[in-house]
């Protein structure tokens, strides 16, 4: 269904149109919560509450942006206002874990090695700055261009530029090891 | 061609990883590269950070999600309200952890008085299957987003953005694509592994006719020899991958090269003997 077929029926006030929004949408948006803040409770929490959101102000929506930008947009902010009010409790979580499962016959110290830098990029990912973390994961996670992500954060074209390559180089200084 | 320094062409970094450099810089970025070690080193370190971070698996919104949210759609505001402000996250979180304790607790005891469960359980599995990725992200959309409810939550952050951000932007080199391709073809993931591996082995070129169709038969040639292409990257014309096969399987993978095309082991350092990691160079 595209998004303006989706759109209509969501303003009709469909319900099925609005689960099929929060199905298609579901993963995209806890992942953003997920990344930022490194909890899948809140991230939950973040996620739920951007579905309600949108809902409540689909009046508003006038559908100049996609529908997949104006979700990400509301969790952003949600997870930006989040992280701005206090200390975060990051975990451990498969989420960061890499995308192709390990060999058949992987030995110990393999999988060892795999954990060490899933653990790496986590907390790597966890102690960018927020404004260049939100950035990173819009873009090398999520897979949107930049001017999407200007969308998304309200911000220019040259800052999203300037905080994703400082957010990959924080990165890359904090994944030395593992690096050639 | 007019010169530039190594930190101007490293500030190009982060658009050659999104494939969104012009075709001038782009030939600049590649010149340089060519004729510059250093420069060299670190964008296949930069490309490598950026592959790892691709390589990680979607995150997946838990079982019963949907149900969740349509559920608290259809609670009146006033009690999701009273919800949220009664059991903040703070509180929810150590209430979850109790019950995954007594959870926890409950199965090893069950585990322990039944004498015959341990011998009826099959061994694990030698791997963890990821979930599925999940769809594309939308392509991107050139329109503003209008005055939504978003654009009110995040007033603030423009706000701050604008005053706090305003010089981030300067020094940028002109000649760049503003969108760049979603995402970057040559950073995908594409099924494998992308980490790097936490210890330097073997660095080698291979001169080659047909780097495409090398890269396919060195694929075969490890995966024969049992091993992995962890990673795979493009730099000034070259494909470079990196390869783990099994220190006993070594001797055959590098012989296999060898048949490839011209093979020039540049940095082969002490290795450990369970397996060995290979940073391969295809050249045309």
């Amino acid at each position: 269904m595209d998004d303006a077929s989706l759109l209509a029926r969501l303003r009709a006030g469909d319900e099925r149109a609005f689960e099929a929004l929060v199905r298609g949408y579901q993963h995209r948006v806890f992942g953003v919560g997920l990344r930022m803040l490194g909890n899948r409770a809140e991230a939950e929490e973040i996620a739920q509450e951007t579905f309600l959101r949108a809902h409540r102000a689909l009046g508003e929506f006038r559908g100049e942006a996609r529908l997949g930008t104006w979700l990400y947009a509301i969790a952003s902010r949600l997870c930006l206002d989040r992280l701005a009010s206090g200390p975060r409790r990051h975990e451990r979580s498969d989420d960061f874990a890499l995308a192709q499962a390990p060999a058949a016959g992987t030995d110990a110290a393999g999988a060892l090695e795999r954990d060490e830098l899933q653990a790496a990029l986590r907390e790597a990912v966890a102690a960018l700055p927020e404004e260049r973390r939100i950035v990173v994961v819009l873009r090398d996670f999520e897979g949107l261009g930049y001017e999407e992500i200007a969308e998304v954060l309200g911000v220019p074209l040259n800052t999203v530029r300037t905080r994703l390559h400082r957010g990959r180089l924080d990165l890359k200084a904090k994944l030395e090891r593992w690096l050639p | 061609m007019a010169a530039v320094t190594c930190e101007e062409i490293r500030e190009l970094f982060t658009a050659r990883a999104d494939e969104a450099l012009g075709p001038g810089e782009r030939a600049r970025l590649d010149a340089h590269l060519a004729t510059c070690a250093e420069c060299a080193r670190e964008w296949e370190r930069f490309a490598g950070t950026v592959g790892m971070l691709r390589a990680m698996a979607p995150a997946r919104a838990p079982a019963g999600f949907v149900d969740r949210v349509l559920a608290a759609r259809r609670r009146p505001w006033y009690r999701r309200l009273a919800q949220s402000l009664l059991t903040p996250w703070p509180v929810k979180l150590p209430l979850e952890a109790a019950a995954i304790v007594l959870l926890g607790g409950l199965a090893i005891m069950v585990f322990q008085r039944s004498p015959d469960l341990p011998a009826s359980i099959p061994p694990p599995a030698a791997a963890r299957r990821e979930a599925p990725p999940d769809a594309a992200a939308p392509p991107v959309d050139s329109r503003r987003l209008s005055r939504d409810s978003a654009g009110k939550a995040r007033r603030p952050a423009l706000e701050r953005g604008a005053r706090g951000e305003a010089d981030e932007g300067r020094g940028e080199l002109a000649d760049r694509q503003t969108t760049p391709a979603a995402p970057a073809p040559a950073m995908q993931p594409s099924g494998e592994l992308r980490a790097r591996s936490a210890r330097a082995g073997v660095q080698a070129r291979l001169a080659v006719d047909d780097a495409a169709a090398a890269e396919r038969r060195v694929r075969d040639l490890v995966i024969r020899a049992g091993g992995e292409v962890v990673a795979r990257s493009d730099e000034a014309g070259a494909i470079v991958l990196n390869l783990v096969v099994a220190g006993d399987r070594w001797d055959e993978v590098r012989r296999g090269l060898q048949a490839l095309g011209a093979l020039r082991l540049e940095d082969e350092r002490e290795r450990p003997d369970d397996r060995v990691r290979v940073t391969l160079r295809l050249e045309p």
